[in-house]
């Protein structure tokens, strides 16, 4: 049989163990090794649902930005390379004495032009994502490192209001 | 150093290390190559047909036309058009003449022909076309 003196105790102790559990060293690094994981993760641990839904989100996003980019970027490539290894094969026929169309090495080259730039603006856009990655790992980083666990305590205001039966008084709390 | 405390400071590591070959050794492509020198002639203007009867049989075609310089043609080509998905090479002068005398064994009325240029950098040009007219 358990008396209540017992579950109290019990109930305590199991408290002060969680509290302490999450206040720990090991709690803190496993935090910092999933949030290296994945931005979110080690927030999402420690009690920080906000934050952790917008370094998740970012992360993903950011990701999904820098692989769609690195696509676009690998076709527009391939497209350039294809285009200038024909506009390359039309000199080497020129200087075999080989009649090409004007027009032909033209459309080529206005071809290749057009891969060339597409490229370019397809790398800035990956740019661009791996930036956000970076940034979105630096701010979770750092705020997984600085941050504490949230042990769900409520803690009390510093001022409160007490209502007194002839007015009301103010009360400021200093801790040290 | 306990076992959570240095897998964690690895994966750091691990995770720093991985970001900077994402931003170091993401593939650029390479610079534009260097642009062809060509040396193009002019397309050929003013392109007419001219026929009338021959003397020995057939019809006697005069083709001529001209062009703004001259300067760069190597030498001319004559394409029969039409008959054939790609334009159907016919004849390339010897020189860089801007008359052409043909005969033809049959009246090529409707026929159309179309003149380019060969630059003497071999570069061809645009072609200017010109429809057969009935013999005079």
């Amino acid at each position: 049989m358990i008396s209540g003196k017992t579950m109290r105790v019990t109930a305590a102790a199991t408290a002060a163990a969680a509290v302490m559990s999450v206040a720990s060293p090991a709690f803190a690094a496993n935090s910092i090794l999933l949030s290296a994981l994945l931005p979110g993760l080690g927030q999402a641990q420690q009690g920080h649902y906000t934050k952790a839904t917008i370094f998740g989100t970012a992360a993903i996003a950011s990701w999904i930005g820098v692989f769609a980019s690195q696509i676009n970027y690998s076709r527009s490539v391939d497209t350039y390379n294809d285009q200038k290894r024909i506009y390359l094969a039309y000199g080497d026929q020129l200087k075999s004495g080989t009649i090409v169309k004007g027009s032909d090495i033209d459309a080529t080259y206005q071809a290749m032009s057009d891969a060339y730039n597409k490229a370019d603006d397809e790398a800035k856009w990956r740019d661009i994502f791996v930036g956000a990655v970076v940034v979105t790992y630096a701010l979770n980083l750092v705020d997984i490192i600085l941050s504490r666990p949230d042990t769900g305590e409520v803690k009390e205001p510093a001022t409160s209001l007490e209502v007194q039966h002839d007015g009301f008084r103010l009360v400021r709390t200093i801790r040290f | 150093m306990r076992t959570p405390q240095l897998i964690s400071r690895c994966l750091l590591v691990l995770a720093c290390g991985a970001l900077l070959l994402l931003v170091g050794g993401c593939p650029k492509h390479e610079d534009f190559p260097t642009q062809l020198s060509l040396v193009t002639s002019p397309r050929p203007t003013d392109f007419s047909i001219t026929a009338r009867a021959g003397a020995t049989g057939g019809v006697d075609y005069d083709l001529s036309w001209s062009v703004s310089d001259d300067t760069h043609v190597d030498h001319y080509r004559l394409y029969l058009l039409d008959l054939a998905p790609r334009p159907e090479l016919l004849f390339e002068t010897a020189d860089a003449s801007t008359i052409l005398p043909i005969n033809l064994p049959y009246d090529a009325q409707g026929l159309r022909f179309g003149v380019s240029s060969v630059s003497t950098g071999a570069v061809e040009s645009d072609m200017a076309t010109a429809t057969v007219p009935a013999p005079q």
